[in-house]
């Protein structure tokens, strides 16, 4: 009658676990969790304290590795997780006949001459391979039945189904998003195409009315000039005109002056013009530096090719920005030795002032620009870091589109970063951005070396 | 007597030529103005021009056709292109194409104009 009561109970624990496992299978997990929620079914049907989850391809453990059966005795629980994480019992000829077999194997393991550890290794297989394996450990293996491996096998093997689904899934998913991104891209260099050809256009047809506005603001100021000198000599004049040459009608002509003068405050003209003419240029200046900006921007850089070291053009980008460094940041450079890259070092000299300039520019009062230069899978990475106010989210977005700017009128074209992004493009990189308000903004440029 | 020294400007903008006009007003030597090629071919004609200074794109014909026209008249004329806009391809282009002594960009400022002018001049024999 005991008996049967036991082979009852071990049934009813069989049917749990197998129960247990297909409510793994519904739940919506990672393969962590699934692998962790196994080890937990596993540990109640053997009735055993306690569990660990090995990836064989990334054999670090942490807490997450351990699974703890809280039904059982804590200090054995603790007593046990020591042991193990003190000294593996389980012998690496043990896990590889468990990785060859792709069966669980039971262990016994001698530490003292009064204690024993026994383990049961289990394998995940996927396909071919085992994926990870999950060592249960016990002191005690009064309610462990043979018949448990072929059972916890089995659910390893519905394991295995639902690990290769949720693989699939997540390769899908990562498509998706391959995708999307991918998508982007291409609308933003298809947008930055046709402003290409855009500005080519605008440059030459801006160019032509700046010509003759540069041209004759310049002449203007050598005609207001020469009329500045006749106003002095005539002023002269009037004030060492002798008496006796003053008749009615040179009288009028001289009360006709002093009226003018008053009324068109002739006085405040002949102090202003000069600024006036002065500002006129500025601006065509400023028109003449966008145009130049857009032109960059529209144009292929084909030309001039050298081999470039990274390390030296962002030197010489620093050194440019010197004064602009010096009251406000503090340079931290972490250069790697770096493969030359073939391109125009004008134009990356360009993306970097750009860049820097722009971190220097996030920060208020003091804060730090950090730069640094490391390869990675045959690109040259370039990454700049400043603890400035940061860009939000939605500034992030069009952070490279042309005109875009945070800065007053007068004090950034907006060209910059659109400019930098049609560069590092055309060497066939990437630049990319990543800030969070408040806290700071890195920029991340990689650029292939071995095209 | 000596002969007078005649600078020749084309550009199909008559404000930009205006501008010119101003600015080479006090110039040691007389300036001449074509709005288009063909205008500047029948002034070469009639003049002894020694230094060409014309736009790269015009209605009709455009800076470097014109040129090749001016060599063809007097291959010791001296020529430059003063442009609005140019691709570095244009530029090599033109270069290539002709006796093109400066590629000049628009917009150039008055001292610049006058001191390019003056070089120009200079390599007149």
């Amino acid at each position: 009658m005991k008996k049967n009561k036991n082979s009852i109970d071990k049934k009813t624990a069989e049917l749990q676990f197998l129960l247990s496992i297909s409510n793994i299978i519904v739940n919506d997990l990672t393969i962590k969790e699934i692998l962790l929620s196994f080890t937990e079914k596993a540990c109640e049907l053997c009735a055993w304290p306690i569990g660990r989850v090995t990836y064989l391809s990334n054999t670090t453990m942490d807490e997450k590795s351990f699974y703890l059966n809280k039904t059982k005795n804590t200090e054995t629980i603790n007593h046990l997780k020591k042991q193990i994480i003190k000294k593996n019992p389980i012998s690496s000829q043990l896990y590889e006949s468990v990785i060859a077999s792709k069966k669980s194997i039971f262990g016994k393991h001698n530490k003292t001459k009064t204690e024993t550890i026994y383990s049961l290794v289990i394998p995940i297989p996927r396909g071919d391979t085992v994926v990870a394996t999950i060592d249960l450990f016990s002191d005690d293996i009064s309610s462990f039945e043979e018949s448990f491996l072929e059972l916890i096998d089995g659910g390893a093997k519905q394991i295995e189904g639902f690990l290769l689904k949720k693989e699939a899934q997540l390769k899908l998913k990562k498509s998706f998003t391959d995708l999307q991104s991918t998508q982007e891209q291409l609308i933003q260099s298809e947008k930055m195409a046709s402003l290409g050809t855009i500005a080519a256009g605008v440059a030459h047809e801006i160019n032509n009315p700046l010509s003759f506005l540069l041209s004759n603001i310049e002449s203007l100021e050598i005609y207001m000039n020469t009329f500045r000198n006749l106003i002095d000599l005539y002023e002269k004049l009037e004030n060492e005109l002798p008496k006796n040459l003053i008749n009615p009608q040179t009288q009028e002509i001289l009360s006709k002056i002093e009226n003018t003068k008053k009324r068109k405050d002739v006085k405040y003209i002949m102090s202003d013009y000069e600024n006036l003419l002065k500002e006129s240029l500025i601006g065509v200046f400023r028109i003449r530096e966008i145009v130049q900006g857009l032109k960059t921007f529209s144009r292929p850089y084909d030309d001039k090719l050298e081999k470039v070291d990274i390390n030296e053009c962002i030197k010489s980008a620093l050194r440019v920005l010197s004064n602009e460094l010096k009251y406000k940041c503090t340079l931290k450079k972490n250069f790697s030795k770096l493969p030359p890259i073939l391109c125009n070092p004008g134009h990356l000299f360009q993306v970097f002032i750009n860049i820097i300039l722009n971190g220097i520019q996030a920060i208020k009062d003091k804060g730090n620009i950090t730069i640094k230069t490391y390869t990675q899978n045959e690109f040259v990475c370039i990454s700049i870091t400043d603890n400035g106010c940061g860009i939000s989210q939605e500034n992030q977005k069009k952070l490279f589109m042309p005109f875009f700017t945070t800065k007053p009128v007068g004090e950034g074209t907006g060209l910059g970063l659109s400019v930098s992004y049609g560069i590092i493009k055309n060497l066939k990189g990437t630049i990319t951005v990543e800030s969070e308000k408040d806290k700071g903004t890195q920029f991340l440029i990689k650029i292939p070396y071995n095209l | 007597m000596s002969e007078k020294i005649f600078v020749l400007c084309v550009d199909d903008e008559p404000n930009v030529l205006q501008s010119y006009r101003r600015a080479l007003r006090n110039e040691p030597y007389q300036t001449l103005f074509a709005k288009n090629g063909y205008e500047a071919i029948e002034i070469l004609k009639n003049n002894s021009i020694q230094v060409v200074v014309t736009d790269f794109r015009m209605a009709g014909m455009n800076g470097i056709e014109l040129l090749k026209e001016v060599k063809k008249t007097d291959s010791s004329i001296i020529c430059a292109i003063l442009s609005g806009y140019a691709d570095e391809k244009t530029v090599q282009e033109a270069l290539a194409a002709g006796d093109i002594r400066r590629f000049l960009l628009k917009p150039i400022d008055n001292d610049e104009l006058r001191k390019e002018i003056k070089e120009l001049l200079a390599f007149y024999k």
